[in-house]
């Protein structure tokens, strides 16, 4: 993976806490065999729920229509250890805007969701309580305004205003920064020692 | 951080080194695998080139599509058909053995895995599914993965992981009778929220879990992910030891059965010298059923309560999307569907509990029942008990092994704003297959007493065999 320092883009906001997986993406959309087209149906029960009440939602809502960072509330991604939620945020409106690369939270993610959207590419961040109220509200009302994330500063940029960033696990940055979250060439490099290991484990010895 | 404790003991025996960003490389002793997660899994490996470094550690299992009324290939739903036939050719090319649809040994993984004796004290197992929590019941470190991970344990028995802090949570107490395991996780999810596992794995142990069979355990670890402990654990004892033997994958000669036993008696953490990162304790004395009001699994309460006042915006959200009142009772809410199985609750014990409500009486009109063993062995042992005459006397369909309604990825799903009286695990919105579909969680028995009733009752006070 090549080192990021910086996610520029503009915003879409999902103020709700506890958006689970299934929210995201609604398990009848699971049925697949390859992530590819996961996109279009992301949070589709939601959507069409706003639809139905004459509202709009805002992944429908065409001030939003090229955003690449979400801005959403707390323990998003509790749930289900599936990485297709991962997926259809980053697939949705692919071929315009290039997916979501990044969400900006106010609290902790669920821990699964975490490991797999990093895995995968996308960034979950956090920043203070009052400040992502700031936040929200200067996206919502300039959503073509673009904010710009800076891994080496920590911080998160729109027009004059800069907060801090903050990741749940310290580890996260380093691997951004260096380019080394492809934990598949990392854990192949020990295969033998696990290999090792394994015969020496008492219930497989 | 936690000291001596069987998780520490676990984690220390499986690691392999330290990663420049601070997490360790811990070898994976047992990797289960189905057919929703893992295709993308294999594409990832092939792509790069790589073998499956451990096939005789992996197990496969096909479980959320299946369709539980007519099993005949090809699937009916075009989508599932695929996706079981790509489980089929990855088993295949890399000799991986897998319980497929035919299999005397088929059904859900996580009843499965347990039942074979697959899972074992002292391993740490993965699986591409967040209820593999369950699996620490007998003493495992189990948890779900991602697809990515997926892969790197395919590719290498291997995973990156920080190490967890861990809460023992102390219960003690006597269930009354109509209370049970599943009432306890649920009430103290509701104490705990939602989110307070983050970083922790979850011990339970105390009097009423040194009491509990290994379906309770199984039961109250499986929902440690909802909350938010991707990992729970019960320290092994001589219940666990009784359970595993005979079972198809522990050694059968009996000296080798008992010197692994005794290693996995070694392995609880030991009062004397433990340490935890936190305890908390529950007295379950005066647990009466309990029930959910909204749409995680957090927000319940004992049958005789009314629903709370909203706290948070999240609260009201959740109100509304069920079309109840704060102060209203969920007694007396009627129910169109009735749906008793899944990972949590479809275990013997389950069908026995719940057939016992069910002896005697109908389903009430209009009231949708379904029975979903766990797995074919489940299904084999109740109909030896006779519980599918019970079920099917009663007017409740009596199913096929799979997941079912607990995710709706097959034919079995809810219509409408329709209210289903649920053993799963998951209230959330749409989890049961109907963008507007309402769940409420509870225990087998109480299940089986909605469905006879055609609503939530307590089923202490009504009249049902039961007494």
């Amino acid at each position: 993976m090549s080192k990021t320092v910086t996610i520029t883009g503009r915003g879409i906001i999902l103020p709700d806490d506890n958006i689970d997986t299934d929210r995201i993406i609604p398990s009848r959309f699971l049925k697949c065999v390859t992530f590819d087209n996961l996109g279009g149906d992301v949070l589709a029960d939601d959507r069409s729920a706003q639809r139905k009440a004459g509202a709009i939602h805002p992944f429908d809502d065409p001030r939003y229509h090229r955003a690449t960072i979400l801005i959403t509330g707390a323990n998003f991604g509790s749930g289900s250890s599936r990485e297709h939620a991962v997926h259809a945020l980053t697939k949705w409106n692919k071929d315009e805007s290039g997916g979501i690369k990044a969400i900006i939270a106010k609290g902790k993610y669920s821990e699964i969701f975490f490991g797999n959207a990093m895995a995968n590419g996308l960034v979950c961040l956090m920043v203070g309580a009052r400040d992502w109220l700031d936040l929200t509200e200067m996206v919502e009302h300039d959503p073509q305004q673009k904010i710009t994330i800076n891994f080496d500063k920590m911080a998160v940029s729109l027009g004059q205003k800069t907060w801090a960033l903050e990741f749940q696990q310290p580890a996260a940055r380093e691997a951004l920064l260096s380019g080394s979250w492809d934990n598949l060439t990392t854990l192949l490099e020990a295969k033998d020692a696990v290999d090792a290991r394994l015969t020496t484990l008492p219930y497989l010895s | 951080m936690a000291q001596n404790t069987l998780y520490n003991k676990i984690f220390d025996l499986h690691k392999i080194r330290q990663l420049p960003t601070g997490e360790w490389q811990v070898a994976v002793g047992l990797h289960l695998i189905h057919e929703v997660t893992s295709p993308q899994a294999f594409s990832m490996l092939k792509e790069r080139g790589l073998p499956v470094a451990h096939p005789e550690l992996t197990f496969a299992v096909v479980d959320h599509v299946v369709p539980t009324e007519d099993l005949s290939r090809p699937l009916s739903d075009p989508l599932a058909e695929e996706m079981l036939q790509h489980l089929e050719v990855n088993c295949h090319e890399w000799n991986i053995k897998f319980f497929d649809l035919a299999s005397p040994e088929q059904g859900i993984v996580h009843v499965v895995g347990p039942e074979l004796g697959l899972t074992q004290p002292g391993k740490i197992i993965c699986c591409g599914d967040s209820h593999t929590s369950t699996h620490g019941a007998l003493g495992a470190l189990a948890f779900g993965i991602g697809t990515t991970q997926v892969a790197m344990v395919l590719g290498t028995s291997s995973l990156a992981l920080s190490e967890l802090k861990v809460r023992r949570i102390e219960i003690t107490g006597k269930l009354s009778k109509g209370v049970y395991a599943k009432d306890v996780i649920l009430k103290i999810i509701s104490v705990l929220g939602v989110k307070a596992g983050w970083g922790y794995a979850y011990e339970y142990g105390g009097s009423t879990v040194a009491d509990m069979s290994m379906a309770e355990r199984m039961t109250l670890c499986n929902m440690s992910i909802e909350g938010g402990a991707i990992c729970g654990y019960v320290n092994p004892d001589q219940i666990t030891v009784d359970y595993l033997r005979g079972r198809q994958y522990v050694p059968h000669d009996p000296k080798k059965f008992d010197q692994l036993s005794q290693w996995w008696l070694t392995l609880a953490s030991n009062p004397k010298e433990v340490k935890y990162d936190d305890v908390v304790k529950f007295d379950v004395n005066n647990l009466e059923p309990m029930v959910t009001w909204g749409t995680n699994p957090g927000q319940g309460i004992g049958i005789s309560e009314r629903i709370p006042e909203p706290k948070t915006a999240d609260d009201q959200d959740a109100l509304d999307y069920m079309k109840f009142k704060p102060g209203e009772f969920l007694k007396n809410k009627p129910v169109g569907v009735v749906f008793i199985g899944s990972c949590t609750n479809g275990r013997l014990e389950d069908f026995v509990q719940a057939a016992q409500v069910v002896k005697g009486h109908h389903v009430a009109p209009g009231v949708r029942a379904l029975v979903v063993p766990g797995s074919r062995l489940v299904k084999q042992e109740a109909e030896r008990l006779g519980l599918d005459k019970i079920f099917r006397v009663a007017g409740f369909s009596w199913r096929e092994p799979g997941c079912s309604m607990c995710i709706a990825m097959n034919p079995d799903k809810l219509i409408g704003d329709e209210i289903c009286a649920a053993t799963s695990n998951r209230n959330y919105r749409g989890r049961q297959g109907s963008p507007v579909g309402r769940t409420i969680l509870m225990s087998p028995a109480m299940a089986a007493a909605a469905a006879v009733a055609g609503k939530i009752v307590d089923l202490r006070n009504e009249i049902f065999n039961f007494y």
